[in-house]
């Protein structure tokens, strides 16, 4: 997998590229939060959730596949967790068991649940970083009183990770060449060369980028774009998913 | 062992953003004061190396394969601190682009990995080294620290799925102590070859002022 894969429809053109990166950074975090902190969504509430997924990207022009391709991502942690909270759960009504293994209707609809959430939420968060580039994204930290100087680590930070990355795949890409696999440790201590030698290029690479800037006179501060105001369309999102939430809230707790 | 959001419950989540998030506030303002300029470049530059490396894949037993995570080597080489507010940038990175960690377990991975497994590794490493002094002692001390810093990370995300009624820790303790007990052993030869390296070559790096 490319990186240009990850963020692929960040620089698109649609009503929900269009809103300011403050609406979608709130209303996709209030969407990640409502599903996190509700323990056991209903039938409904899931539903409309799940559905909310689809609009928003379809409302992005984002096609179906690659929202579902690219929450996969969750199924190295998540199906480990759910397979053993499935098999081991032994309330409810018993359909197989073996040993200590054993398949409960409990088990199953609790696992169900932990993975209905952890995809919605993962859902969301794939939402938010393919209708917004990530310079916005940062440009939008700034105004929810997170620290000017993470902010500024962060943007130094994305500035040159595309680039290691690239010289990191290059690093690999010689290595499969020469190198057609082995003992496993020995690939472990080949890792560890690559590293270093990452290390002491990127060493370099920040000492003549510190050079230039304070040359550059650099007083510790990065110009930011000017964030744009919220316009109508803005609020009308904020207003229609805010009143959403809480009526989701509301069903939920009835 | 980033957490996803969902496995956490509300109580867990909330208490460890918190916590992270207050000691990442205060690294921060104490950075701030001290040498902010000459130190940017080099703490985004290690960030992006931490990140790259981790795309590098080593096979584990069972057709699976393990990652390197690099907390105790930027901790080692930026100074504990330094290194802390390191493994933040990455780990909030790999959860905003590659949704690698969630939003809401960013807390709590924060804690796992930037403040336990970095941290925590690095003052181990000083006590290995406080052990047996001298040079020969420091591969050791390397894959040792690196080794119990993975361990701990993984002990802590098991507390606290257990915490969240998600998983019972008498399941996932051994479940995950035993994953990462292969995983370390990666994790530990990447971060002493490396460092050994390093030392090797360019020992100036090593004498920096850390904090």
């Amino acid at each position: 997998m490319h990186h240009s894969y990850l963020d692929k429809y960040a620089r698109r053109d649609s009503p929900m590229h269009r809103l300011n990166a403050r609406t979608k950074l709130l209303l996709f975090t209030s969407l990640v939060v409502f599903v996190a902190a509700v323990p056991r969504p209903g039938l409904v509430v899931s539903a409309v959730l799940a559905l909310s997924v689809f609009t928003f990207g379809a409302i992005a022009k984002i096609p179906i596949s690659y929202l579902i391709i690219r929450s996969a991502v969750i199924i190295p942690f998540t199906g480990f967790a759910v397979l053993s909270f499935a098999l081991t759960m032994t309330e409810g009504e018993m359909y197989w068991q073996w040993g200590p293994f054993a398949l409960t209707s409990e088990g199953i609809g609790r696992s169900a649940y932990l993975l209905l959430r952890a995809w919605m939420a993962v859902s969301f968060m794939i939402l938010l970083i393919n209708t917004t580039p990530f310079n916005q994204l940062v440009n939008a930290l700034r105004c929810f009183r997170i620290p000017s100087i993470f902010v500024l680590l962060l943007s130094f930070f994305y500035r040159y990770l595309y680039l290691l990355w690239d010289e990191a795949e290059r690093m690999q890409r010689a290595r499969n060449l020469r190198y057609f696999g082995g003992f496993w440790k020995k690939q472990a201590a080949l890792i560890g060369n690559m590293v270093t030698s990452l290390f002491i290029k990127s060493y370099e690479r920040a000492e003549r980028a510190q050079l230039a800037m304070q040359s550059r006179g650099w007083d510790g501060r990065l110009r930011y774009a000017r964030i744009e105001s919220l316009r109508g369309a803005d609020i009308f999102t904020l207003v229609i998913s805010g009143a959403g939430i809480v009526i989701l809230w509301v069903i939920q707790v009835l | 062992m980033h957490i996803p959001d969902g496995f956490l419950d509300t109580k867990t989540w909330l208490g460890m953003t918190l916590v992270s998030g207050g000691i990442l506030a205060a690294v921060l303002r104490r950075i701030k004061h001290a040498d902010i300029v000459r130190r940017i470049p080099i703490i985004g530059m290690t960030a992006a190396l931490v990140f790259a490396a981790q795309m590098l894949n080593f096979p584990v037993a069972g057709g699976t394969s393990g990652h390197f995570m690099g907390g105790v080597f930027c901790c080692i080489l930026l100074g504990p601190w330094t290194g802390f507010v390191t493994m933040s940038l990455v780990l909030t990175v790999q959860c905003l682009i590659f949704q690698d960690g969630g939003l809401t377990a960013l807390g709590a991975n924060i804690f796992n990995m930037g403040l336990i497994g970095s941290v925590g590794g690095f003052y181990l490493y000083g006590f290995f080294r406080l052990l047996i002094w001298g040079d020969r002692t420091r591969p050791a001390a390397y894959a040792l620290a690196s080794w119990t810093s993975i361990m701990l990370a993984a002990a802590c995300a098991a507390f606290e799925l257990s915490f969240s009624n998600t998983i019972e820790l008498s399941i996932g303790m051994p479940a995950m102590l035993s994953a990462h007990a292969i995983i370390g052993i990666g994790e530990a030869t990447i971060t002493t070859t490396a460092l050994m390296a390093i030392w090797r070559i360019k020992p100036e790096i090593m004498q920096i002022r850390k904090f």
